[in-house]
């Protein structure tokens, strides 16, 4: 099962690069401000265009706390990668690692998730930009 | 004469049983056809993602299958005017606010599409907001005189086993990538559709917009078919749309 993840993640590292998704990423969020908040799930946005997922928690980059909006790919683009809408529950612990919103609301694109026992997902649209990269 | 008639029989019989067995081993589907007799797109194609119809593709199609790629138009060949459109900074992000991608833009998106060809039309859909197109392959013509729309005004006709389909009747309010190049009201396309295999489609793109455009530009791309039991998703952009020009709205458990 973990490997199967792990294939997951390494093959949308592979497709990523940092260009355009539902709109311009660049629009949106500002490349150069990763976030990584640790904390709690307090709500999973199943929608279009973009998953949403709400992380009550501080950003270890910034010690900022909030409820943290993390914009991820579309439902679509993630079940064709074999992620459903169970994939994180209400209060779940994760680290959650993303770019901030250009306006400065505690908005981030989502990158990747993070699970206690250290299984990582990659949530967002293949092309978007990654955090580490 | 009886015996000459059995051998013929088993003769024609091996040579059948030689045949299947040579399209078993090669793996070879036929490319379907239509009940006129020209290629069947029918089928969920995966495209590539085309953020830049400048730019060359290779590789991954948006729907993640492998074996997509697209010839990208190299430098735009802009006029005095599209240059400046081009530079504007203050271009409106139609898409971002969920109105309609357009019709080149809508070939290029991180969805796959769908064809359903009959033999009068083919009708086009796009995963990018639940989108449809439909192309008559009657013999009709454009009219002479078209409301301008999103998405344009189409007609097909056959050259071979290659559909060509003219559009325009663009109302110049979309652009032809996520890169945000522009096109005007002038905007023509001529495409020419084919499928050499059972899996596999080539796409043909020519842009025509002389107002913006000094040069007609092409784009080639492959399309490959999306494997058995793979559908379209539903896209209902307006669900959930938050941050459109970076101002994001606060959810309800952020507020």
């Amino acid at each position: 099962m973990i490997r199967k993840w792990l294939a997951l993640v390494v093959l949308s590292l592979m497709v990523a690069t940092a260009a355009y998704a539902h709109h311009s990423f660049a629009a949106e969020f500002d490349g150069t401000k990763p976030v990584k908040v640790v904390g709690k799930v307090v709500k999973v946005e199943w929608a279009n265009p973009h998953i949403w997922l709400y992380i009550d928690g501080k950003d270890e980059v910034s010690g900022r706390t909030a409820v943290w909006g993390f914009s991820g790919g579309a439902p679509a683009t993630l079940t064709r990668r074999g992620i459903n809408r169970d994939f994180l529950k209400t209060g779940d612990v994760v680290t959650m690692q993303g770019f901030l919103a250009k306006d400065g609301s505690p908005n981030a694109s989502g990158g990747s998730v993070t699970f206690p026992n250290g299984r990582s997902v990659f949530t967002n649209s293949p092309e978007d930009k990654v955090p580490g990269k | 004469m009886k015996k000459s008639f059995v051998i013929l029989f088993v003769g024609m019989a091996v040579i059948a049983a030689i045949t299947i067995t040579i399209a078993a081993q090669s793996g070879a589907k036929p490319v379907p056809r239509l009940a006129n007799g020209k290629p069947d797109f029918t089928g969920v194609w995966d495209h590539p993602r085309v953020g830049d119809v400048a730019a060359d593709v290779a590789g991954t199609c948006a729907g993640e299958t492998p074996g997509c790629s697209n010839k990208g138009a190299g430098p735009l060949p802009f006029t005095p005017i599209g240059k400046t459109e081009n530079e504007r900074k203050d271009k409106f992000d139609y898409g971002a606010r969920c109105l309609p991608w357009g019709y080149v833009r809508s070939y290029g998106t991180p969805y796959p599409h769908a064809y359903v060809h009959h033999p009068d039309r083919l009708a086009i859909m796009w995963e990018q907001d639940t989108r449809y197109h439909m192309v008559p392959t009657d013999g009709r013509k454009l009219p002479a005189d078209l409301e301008p729309s999103w998405m344009g005004k189409s007609v097909g006709h056959w050259e071979g086993d290659t559909l060509v389909i003219e559009t325009r009747g663009f109302n110049g309010r979309t652009w032809l990538d996520t890169a945000q190049h522009p096109h005007s009201d002038q905007l023509r396309l001529t495409e020419r559709i084919s499928r050499p295999e059972y899996g596999k489609i080539n796409y043909e793109i020519t842009i025509e917009d002389p107002k913006f455009y000094a040069k007609p530009m092409k784009n080639s791309r492959v399309f490959v078919l999306m494997a058995q039991g793979q559908e379209l998703f539903e896209y209902s952009c307006n669900e959930n749309n938050r941050c459109e020009d970076g101002k994001c709205t606060p959810s309800d458990v952020q507020k």
